[in-house]
Order: structure tokens, then sequence, then C-alpha cells
């Protein structure tokens, strides 16, 4: 049996550091040229990705996909969007909650379109796999405008219920400092309210034209 | 001086009083341990459900494996194993490395759990993998210089890394909100569309002498210029102070209005008090605790060399570990297997030099503990087989569904998902084993009910128990009737008839404990639902 002692060695709770390792003890040694090197670069890429993911965000065209942006509590967080998923080929709708997690469904209705693509490789291999050749999966993703809540025609709809002309959403309209018709106006032009409504208030992320089992995102 | 020395000093000069990055590992991997085992566990289940998933990257979809729940399982328990032992002050740096990998790796393979704080939780594991082990661990030597002019003060760029993550954090949040959308109120009123929610604004507003919009309008304006000026705070120490009355208010808000966003309130609120803390309160604790330490230290170092010989410091090792592995695999996880495999490991090679075994040790097995203690008396396990063999029973997995729906109920002992693994049962078949969950549903609410019985007897006063009496009466009736019909059947009318009679009570008793709750707490969030589910019942 081997006798050897064990040294006592007070230090750190997990007694495996040396104070070499850490000779201003509650830090760590002055680093080298290279190493300050490095941890600058390390410093620099982190900068440089904390203010360029959230400003991608900012300068990108996905407004409905708010990841890494910090957008906590974001207008757009309350935008909702209308799904519907649609057998191309035998024109029948899908049952998401029967296809996937409800999760995912929940994303979609978020408008996060890579859900919709991971969806559509699931969907489209499994009716492979079933022995269908050529399945095809139709995908309309209609989501609000993310301003949707500064504009009355967004606001009411283009329901006018009191008959002056005007959209019953422009009562209460956010930017709206002067007389509500002069911002029907404003947002609308010479539209309907109807076709104003359309136009300004949802976004079509996906209209359905595309087979997305052949990746055609439209 | 030069940009290049600004720069240095900046990220390489700062320090902080090194009870302050003790108090941010006790604060945050305790809190990230209970996080792990209590609200993240039942979202497991989701990950790779059906054969579907998205990651975080396009690129990263086309050669990432189909996760599923018994990994992620592992990685959270094992992950919650890692934070404890870290928050309890052992190996913190593996620890932190660790995390940053299975936390990180598994919110980089699924957006199944893609909030904004999921993120920041992953950033700061990935900032904490940086910090050395000594940067961890406290001071008690009753230094009283200026905070980061002390020798032995936690000196690290990546301390500073923190809090230039939290500026980035809340300058960009501040930055969302000049929105004209956000400015004009309209958001927070809503994300506070409850009726309790509309109670306290309209009482903000009676206090304030002005309109509800009004009240709206000053809280949008005032959440946007503070998160943007709390940013620039959190850059320069002088401006702490001014941090430190500000930004915990912003979390505190989020709590009192209810938002559920799990545990990022508590994380903000726990990080800004200890971050940015005036200096003195550290110094107060350190000379409140120099007396002690040289005590605490001699034990330490007692116990750091017992017992003397290797052998019999590597035999403590492994019986710690046993007894690690031992109580981690009691969790009720798929998964709970490896993970206590691998905190078993961590337990070995933590004890192998033959050093400190003794607290080393038992940190292991208290954190084996602590993991055995979240499944054992929390909702955790119920939730996630009860979560997970709903989305079973949607997708059509009828015989895994009622597996998992079994063990639901198998580790609850209230009422659970017994009527659900009955109507699965019948669509196989087999009525009898319904008829059995059936009755222990309707046996399972009476117990229960009577329980919410005692404790309305107890407070009277109480809105919640009035609201619990009102819900458990209205699921004692829908079970009484599912089981009436199964027992019609079987040809006993006379029993069907009994359990009729006992749905119809239960519904009156439901009646009279709402109307009770609602003239105590007429503006509860709990009210509208429960309506509508007593209109039904008193519909049928």
């Amino acid at each position: 049996m081997r006798t050897e002692r064990v040294t006592k060695e007070p230090a750190t709770a997990t007694g495996s550091q040396s104070r070499a390792e850490h000779p201003r003890s509650g830090g760590e040694a002055p680093p080298s040229g290279s190493s300050r090197t490095l941890r600058n670069l390390i410093i620099a890429a982190f900068l440089a990705l904390q203010i360029g993911l959230p400003l991608s965000y900012y300068l990108g065209d996905t407004p409905h996909d708010e990841r890494f942006a910090w957008r906590m509590f974001s207008p757009v967080r309350l935008v909702t969007c209308q799904v519907e998923l649609k057998d191309g080929a035998t024109g029948q709708r899908i049952d998401p909650y029967a296809e996937m997690h409800v999760v995912w469904f929940n994303l979609m209705k978020r408008g996060r379109l890579p859900v919709v693509e991971a969806f559509a490789e699931h969907w489209c291999g499994d009716q492979v796999a079933a022995g269908r050749a050529d399945p095809d999966l139709r995908v309309t993703l209609s989501c609000g405008a993310p301003d949707e809540r500064a504009l009355g025609i967004c606001r009411g709809g283009p329901r006018d219920g009191d008959g002056d002309g005007v959209p019953d959403g422009y009562k209460e309209t956010l930017e709206c400092e002067g007389p509500a018709a002069l911002c029907f106006k404003r947002d609308c032009g010479e539209q309907t309210a109807a076709a104003c409504h359309a136009a300004r208030c949802r976004v079509d992320l996906l209209k359905g034209e595309g087979n997305l089992c052949k990746g055609e995102l439209k | 001086m030069n940009p290049a020395h600004h720069w240095n000093r900046y990220w390489h000069d700062f320090a902080v009083h090194p009870l302050r990055m003790a108090a941010v590992r006790v604060a945050f991997f305790g809190l990230l341990a209970y996080d792990l085992w209590v609200m993240f566990m039942e979202h497991a289940p989701r990950y790779g459900a059906g054969g579907m998933n998205a990651t975080q990257f396009a690129w990263l979809d086309a050669i990432a494996p189909l996760p599923w729940a018994g990994i992620v399982s592992a990685g959270w328990l094992l992950g919650g194993f890692l934070a404890a032992r870290a928050a309890l002050g052992v190996a913190v740096r593996q620890s932190a490395v660790l995390l940053a990998i299975i936390y990180g790796g598994i919110y980089i393979w699924c957006q199944a759990d893609s909030y904004q704080h999921h993120y920041l939780i992953a950033l700061l594991l990935g900032i904490a993998a940086f910090l050395p082990e000594s940067v961890w661990h406290g001071r008690w030597t009753g230094e009283t210089v200026a905070e980061g002019a002390a020798g032995s003060d936690a000196r690290h760029w990546a301390i500073r890394m923190i809090y230039v993550q939290f500026a980035l954090v809340y300058f960009w949040t501040g930055f969302t909100k000049l929105d004209p959308v956000w400015l004009s109120g309209d958001t927070m009123r809503m994300l506070t569309a409850s009726a309790e929610n509309q109670a306290l604004m309209a009482r903000a507003a009676e206090i304030l002498g002005t309109s509800r919009e009004g009240v709206y309008t000053f809280a949008a304006w005032s959440v946007m210029l503070g998160e943007l000026i709390v940013g620039f705070f959190f850059l320069w120490r002088k401006l702490w102070p001014l941090a430190l009355i500000t930004a915990p208010w912003f979390h505190v808000g989020v709590e009192v209005i209810g938002f559920d966003i799990e545990l990022f309130s508590y994380y903000m609120i726990a990080l800004d008090l200890i971050l940015l803390a005036p200096q003195r309160v550290y110094q107060w604790v350190e000379l409140g605790g120099v007396a002690v330490a040289p005590r605490l230290a001699a034990l330490r170092t007692r116990l750091a060399g017992w017992p003397a010989r290797v052998t019999q410091a590597r035999i403590v090792g492994v019986v710690c570990a046993a007894v690690t592995f031992a109580l981690a695999f009691q969790a009720p996880y798929y998964g709970a297997d490896g993970a206590a495999i691998a905190a078993a490991v961590l337990c070995v090679v933590a004890t192998l030099p033959g050093r400190s075994v003794v607290p080393v040790g038992l940190v292991h097995v208290f954190s084996a503990g602590a993991l055995w203690a979240a499944a054992a008396f929390s909702s955790a396990p119920y939730d996630y087989y009860r979560l997970w063999g709903g989305d079973l029973k949607r997708r059509g997995e009828i015989d895994l569904a009622i597996e998992m729906y079994r063990r639901a109920n198998a580790v609850e002992s209230g009422p659970a998902r017994l009527r659900q693994l009955g109507e699965l049962l019948e669509e196989k078949g087999q009525f009898d084993e319904a008829r059995g969950a059936y009755e222990e549903a309707v046996r399972r609410d009476e117990a229960a009910l009577k329980e919410v019985k005692q404790a309305v007897f107890k407070q009277p006063a109480n809105a919640e128990v009035q609201f619990d009496l009102a819900e458990r009466s209205l699921s004692l009736a829908n079970n009484c009737r599912t089981l009436a019909t199964a027992v019609r059947r079987t040809g006993d009318g006379a029993r069907a008839d009994t359990l009729m009679r006992q749905a119809a009570s239960a519904v009156v008793d439901a009646r009279t404990a709402l109307n009770a709750a609602r003239a105590i707490q007429p503006t509860s969030d709990r009210v509208s639902d429960l309506l509508k589910e007593l209109q039904r019942a008193e519909g049928r």
C-alpha cells in the first residue's frame, strides 16, 4: 500500500490553484504581448458581435425575427401572424398541431421564417419517405406590419361604423394630431379603406405561391 | 495618453472587490441551477419532438443532428449540477466552461427556447468561462483601499465584459423603444391588459392626478429614457450608483405587472444589485468576516489534509462519487442516468488530486442531493411528462402518450392527467383500464377538494383559495361525468346516476366559490377563464 502523505494546502475551495497562476491574488498574471493581443481580439470580436447583430436587425429586412437584437417588449412582439399550411397536391389543409410541436407553430405565428423552412424539410421528407414522389407544400404566412399599431387604418381595420368616411381606428390614432380625415389621407392617399388596409397593415411573408418542398420560399 | 493606453486601462486594469465576484457566483449560478432543474426541464420534450428541429443558424441546420428529450434533459440536469457546485465554490472555472458548452450548445441547437434572456444567459456563461478560478473566491483580509486599487482585487478583462454586456443589453432595449408606438404608451397598455393591471394603472392615475392614458405615456417614456441612460451608467464605475437606483426598478416593474418571463427579472435584479452595489458594502462584509475567516480557513486546512493517505483520500472521493451518482440517478427524467454518471465522474476528477477531498466531495454530494430535491419537491417532473403526453396525443402517437401520462400520474399524487389517460385508453379499446383511471381521477379530486375546503374554512377571505375551490370543484364535476359515462356503459345505471348528482353538486359548489372569490377580488385574472368553464359546466 502506498503511504505517501498529502501536503496540506489551503488555497481555494478546489485546492487546485497555485499562487503562481494568479500572482495578483484576485486576478491573473499580467499578460504577455501576444496574449494581450489575443485578448484584445476577443474583446473586439465580442463588441463587434454585440453591436453588429442588433444593428443588422435594423438594417435588415426581417422585422419579425427579433432574435439577437435585444428588443425586449417591442411593439413587433405583439404582432401576430396568420399561418396556413396546405398540401399543394391535394389542396387539403394540414393540421399544424398534428404535425409539429405547438412551440414551432407558435414561432411560425411570430413570423419566424427559418421555422417554416425547417417544417418544410421535415414534412416533405416524411412525404417522400411515405412514397410520394413529388410532395408539394404551400404556406401562407401573413403578419401584421411592424408599425401597425401606429396607423389608424390598422388599429381599427377598414370599418367605418359612424359613416363619416374615416375608418374608426383614426378616433384613437397615436400619430394623428390633426383632423382624423387628414391622417387617413396621409396614410392611405386616394385608396379605399379596404385597399389601404390590405396594403399597409399586412405583410405577406409567404403567399403560398411556391412549393416549399422545392425550396420556393414565396 | 494614447487610445491604446485608455483601452488597456479600461479592459485589462479593471478590477472589483473579490467579494463582488463571489456574490455574483453564488447568485448567478445558484439561480441557474434552480432555473435548469425547475423551470427548464418541462421544455425538454419539445426538443426533436415529431422529428423536427430548427437551429439558431441556417448553416447549422444542415449538419446538426436531431435533438431528443433524453439528451437535452441530461444536459440540463448536469448543467444544474455544475451550476450548483460552482455556486458553492468548487471548480468554478471548469463548471463555467462546461456550462457554457452545455447551455450555449442546447440554445444554438434548437430555437424552441429562444427568448432574449436565454441568449443573455448563454452569453454570460461564455464570458464567465474566461474568468480564472481565483476571481470567484472572495477575500477576507480587511483591505480598505479603493476598489480596483487593491492588489488582491479580482482583476480581469472578462469582468469588465460583464458590465459592458449589461450596458449593451439595456442600451439596445431602450433603443428598441424609440418607436412611436411604444412612446404612445400603446404597447404598455396592451402588455398590461389584464383586469388586475388595469386596476393598478387606474390607481396610479388617481395618485398622479392624470388619466390612465397619461400614466401609460409617462411610463413608456420613462422606461425608454431610463434604459438608454442606464446602459451608459454601467460603463463607468463612478456612475454605478445612478444605475443602482434605476436599473432594478425595470425588472421589479415587470414582476409587479406579472409578465411571464420565467426567472429573467430575478437574474437581472440580483446581478444589478451585486454588480452596482457601493464598494463599502463589500468592505463591510469583508471586515465582518475577518474575525471568522481565519477560523474557517483553519478548519478548511484541517479538512484539506484529511484523510492524510492518498489511498484513503481516493476511497473517500469514490464513495462521494457513488453517493452523487445514486442521488442524481433518482431524478425521474429521461437522461438522468447519463447526468448521474457524468456528475459522478466530475466528483472523481475533482477529488482525484487527493486534497480537500471531504469538502469537495461533500459539495458534489450536496449538489446531487439538490438535483434530486428539485425534482422531488417541485412539479417539474409532472409538467415534464404531462406536456410530453399532451404533445404526443396531439400528434397521434397514442401509445407513447399513454406512457407519458402514466409517468405523469405516477410522479404526482394529487389531481393529474388521469382523465386524459382514460380517454386514450378508451381509444385503444382498453375500457376497464380507462375506467380505473377515471375512478382514480375522481378519488384524487375528492381528496384535493377536502384539502381546499379546509383551507377555505381557515381563510374564508382569501380569494385565491376560493378560486382554487371553484377550479377543483369543476374538475371533480368533469371527472364525475366522464366516470358516469364509463360506468353506465357497464350497465351500472344506479352508480352512474349517483355520479351525475355528485357532478351537479360540484358545479353548484364551484358557482358558490367563484361568487365568493369575485366578491373579494373582482379584478383577478382567474375570473374570466373560470367563469367560462363554469358556464359550460352549468349548460351541460
